[in-house]
């Protein structure tokens, strides 16, 4: 079938080894397969960047792709991911963001951009629609992220879209983020590391085209209908403009399930000090939105006394909260903005930031860190001094910082003496805050997540009732939510207001398996349903489990940390409760994925029912030996 | 967005006539650039392209020859020149921003 709109049907490649740029066209076939975003991402990754490749090294390559919704009328279509070989994780790493950067890729007149090879020099490019220039960025290179934005939109006008990094991406921290527009955060998996290592410092983008819709006219009244339930509907158009993610705190710990002190316990006994309401009444100052979304979840705070007056940032989310919060025993608001404003300028994912302070505060309780091993630092709980001195070294890969920016395995072997198993991680990569003790088949979810500790990649309305239910039909369930909240994914808009941002569960499937077929339908003019769409998530998972196993993924990476299978929760509503359901979870779940419990591997039968061909013969070709469904 | 599609059918804020941008002295906080049918830009057309009907500024596109001197003279920096060589944008108070306006910070006021 032709695609009619919603498409250029073109990536530009920008080759900084060879310092050119030239267009791809991209197959309607595999756009229809794998609609765009994280689909049409990993299908490039697969077969543009070897299994061997060294993640910070030129053969990596940094996939940027947009969806058919991005850049449109359609609600909340300000989003992109970004992709490649992960140097955090050594596997598929990916992260999604909002802002106003995404469109601009559409307006410039492309789907994709993917950016490979390796500069000699820093450099940054601007892309303004066809017109592609490499320039000499040496006198960005040590700016932080707020200053570059403020230059280059200086020298290219104020009406450019910036994605650069900070210096936490020039020295190549593991866990750097690409930011945009000053606060959004392409955060997760280490991007902003593979940006640097390509010594790429921003991209500057400005487009004048405008996004081919087929049928219009269905088209604005379509997205009239998604815009007006958003705006009406009391979470996405009331809690999240209230809140934005904020309240998130609040909920997970009356569940008893906030990490807190490095996930030692659930429960946080300082929530009111760093939750929603204490942020809306001390520091909050305005809720923006990104591009064309009316829930408008983004905080901007600004802290106008005590130690840290002066200090405005656009945040903090749940995630940024919890992790230089509760994770860390700090309940000084203040000192955790501080924090959330030096890592978007430093371009370090908050989460993942928390999380290897988290790990070395723990190590330091427990007495296998030293004060002189960790530069002379107190890093007991709750010192944020400490706190925010580790991002500064982190960032500048200074002393102790340089093994924390290295992530979980080097920091272990530094430590030494045991202290794995206070390294909280699936994959390489720490898990956000909900305890997989305390929702038990819901945080399942971080140990199959295939871009490691994750909880995006599924989420759900009626998480709680999930626990109630035999594990073969739990573990059904997650897999449905899993495909509901890939949709958004894939189509280029937020999860937030689309999915799991409702008041009921029937409002979510209004607007994915109803609304947005229909809209699908009318920017492209290719036939969607429920079905169909459903079944694009399924593909793009079976896509991204290849990807994983080529690199070397083993079941027993599927796994949840010792500490949540072990340790009872010692305090809050679920004391006493350990995660006894993984493993018995695992199995129902593999078996629905169709991957074989002893390899991984998906089954040779599923990639034909899930119509991707070529990916079985190439893993075949490769010499994975894919089993047949029977023979599991 | 609502104002590129009502005038031009096409999915591209750049068409729009309507600006929103942050604030230079708020952090946090953001400004839109409104035209307040003043007339300005009419006064300085040299080929008379911009014409009062009602109590609304238009632009004929037609006979407009893209020089922007509108664009300059304009005091609150609302006439939208979104591609070079082409006519200019200007607002023409359809009311549609309002419309779509999540929060309402944009509304219509009849004087």
């Amino acid at each position: 079938m032709t695609v009619m709109g919603g498409y250029w049907l073109k990536a530009l490649e920008i080759d900084l080894t060879e310092r050119k740029s030239f267009e791809k066209p991209l197959d309607e076939g595999v756009i229809e397969r794998l609609v765009g975003g994280r689909g049409i991402l990993h299908w490039i990754h697969y077969f543009n960047i070897d299994p061997d490749a060294d993640p910070l090294g030129p053969e990596n390559k940094l996939i940027f792709a947009t969806g058919p919704f991005t850049g449109t009328m359609a609600p909340s279509s300000g989003r992109f991911v970004v992709g490649g070989k992960s140097p955090l994780t050594g596997i598929l790493g990916d992260a999604n963001c909002g802002g106003h950067f995404g469109p601009e890729i559409k307006y410039a007149g492309y789907d994709v951009l993917i950016i490979s090879g390796k500069s000699e020099e820093p450099v940054y490019l601007t892309i303004f629609d066809d017109h592609v220039e490499i320039i000499d960025a040496r006198d960005l290179w040590g700016k932080d992220t707020e200053e570059t934005d403020d230059i280059l939109k200086k020298r290219h006008g104020e009406d450019v879209q910036v994605a650069c990094i900070g210096i936490a991406g020039e020295n190549l921290v593991k866990f750097a983020g690409i930011v945009c527009n000053k606060d959004h955060l392409a955060a997760r998996t280490g991007m902003g590391a593979v940006m640097g290592s390509k010594n790429l410092k921003a991209i500057v983008l400005k487009g004048t085209k405008s996004v081919p819709i087929h049928n219009i006219e269905d088209f604005k009244k379509l997205s009239k209908e998604l815009w007006d339930i958003i705006v009406k509907d009391n979470r996405s158009g009331g809690h999240l403009p209230e809140y934005g993610t904020t309240s998130l705190l609040e909920l997970h710990n009356s569940l008893g399930g906030l990490s807190t002190r490095n996930w030692q316990s659930g429960y946080f006994e300082d929530h009111e000090m760093i939750n929603g309401d204490a942020l809306n009444k001390k520091y909050l100052i305005n809720c923006t939105a990104c591009f064309n979304c009316p829930s408008r979840c983004d905080r901007y705070s600004y802290v106008a006394e005590g130690e840290f007056k002066g200090t405005y940032v656009g945040g903090p989310e749940y995630y940024t909260l919890l992790s230089f919060g509760s994770k860390l025993g700090n309940n000084n608001l203040a000192s955790i903005l501080k924090a959330n404003q030096l890592c978007n300028k430093y371009g370090l994912d908050t989460g993942s930031t928390g999380g290897m302070i988290a790990f070395a505060m723990e190590c330091y309780e427990k007495g296998l860190l030293s004060r002189e091993k960790a530069d002379g630092l107190d890093l007991t709980w709750g010192n944020y001094k400490s706190i925010l001195k580790l991002i500064e070294k982190i960032a500048n890969r200074d002393g102790f910082g340089n093994i924390l920016a290295d992530g979980f395995k080097r920091a272990i072997d530094y430590v030494g003496k045991g202290s794995e198993k206070y390294a909280i991680h699936i994959k390489g990569m720490d898990p956000p805050t909900l305890d997989p003790r305390a929702l038990k088949v819901y945080n399942f979810r971080y140990a199959v997540a295939s871009r490691g500790g994750d909880h995006l990649r599924i989420s759900a309305h009626g998480a709680y009732e999930l626990d109630k239910l035999p594990p073969e039909d739990a573990a059904k369930k997650l897999r449905f939510w899993q495909f509901i909240v890939t949709i958004p994914d894939l189509i280029g808009v937020c999860k937030f207001p689309y999915t799991f941002y409702s008041e009921t569960p029937e409002v979510t499937f209004n607007k994915v398996l109803n609304l947005v077929p229909k809209i699908m339908t009318a920017i492209t003019g290719v036939e969607y349903d429920s079905d169909k769409i459903m079944k694009v998530s399924e593909r793009v998972d079976l896509l991204e489990r290849s990807v994983n196993i080529r690199y070397g993924l083993k079941p027993a990476d599927d796994d949840l940390p010792e500490r949540f299978k072990k340790e009872p929760l010692p305090t809050g509503p679920k004391k006493g409760s350990v995660n006894d359901i993984c493993d018995q979870l695992k199995l129902y779940y593999y078996n629905d994925a169709g991957w074989n419990i002893k390899t991984g591997l998906p089954c040779s039968e599923k990639y034909d029912e899930l119509d991707l061909p070529e990916i079985r013969q190439d893993m075949e070709k490769r010499g994975f030996k894919l089993s047949s469904r029977g023979g599991k | 967005m609502a104002c590129a599609f009502f005038h031009f059918s096409e999915n591209n804020p750049k068409k729009s006539a309507i600006k929103i941008n942050e604030s230079k002295e708020f952090k946090g906080r953001y400004e839109a650039n409104i035209c307040t049918q003043c007339g300005e830009c009419a006064s300085v057309c040299p080929v008379e392209a911009i014409y009062k009907e009602g109590e609304v500024y238009r632009i004929n596109r037609d006979k407009c020859i893209s020089c922007y001197a509108c664009k300059d003279a304009c005091p609150e920096n609302a006439i939208v020149v979104y591609c070079e060589g082409e006519p200019p944008i200007k607002c023409d108070l359809c009311g549609e921003c309002a419309k779509i306006c999540p929060t309402k910070s944009l509304y219509m006021e009849v004087n």
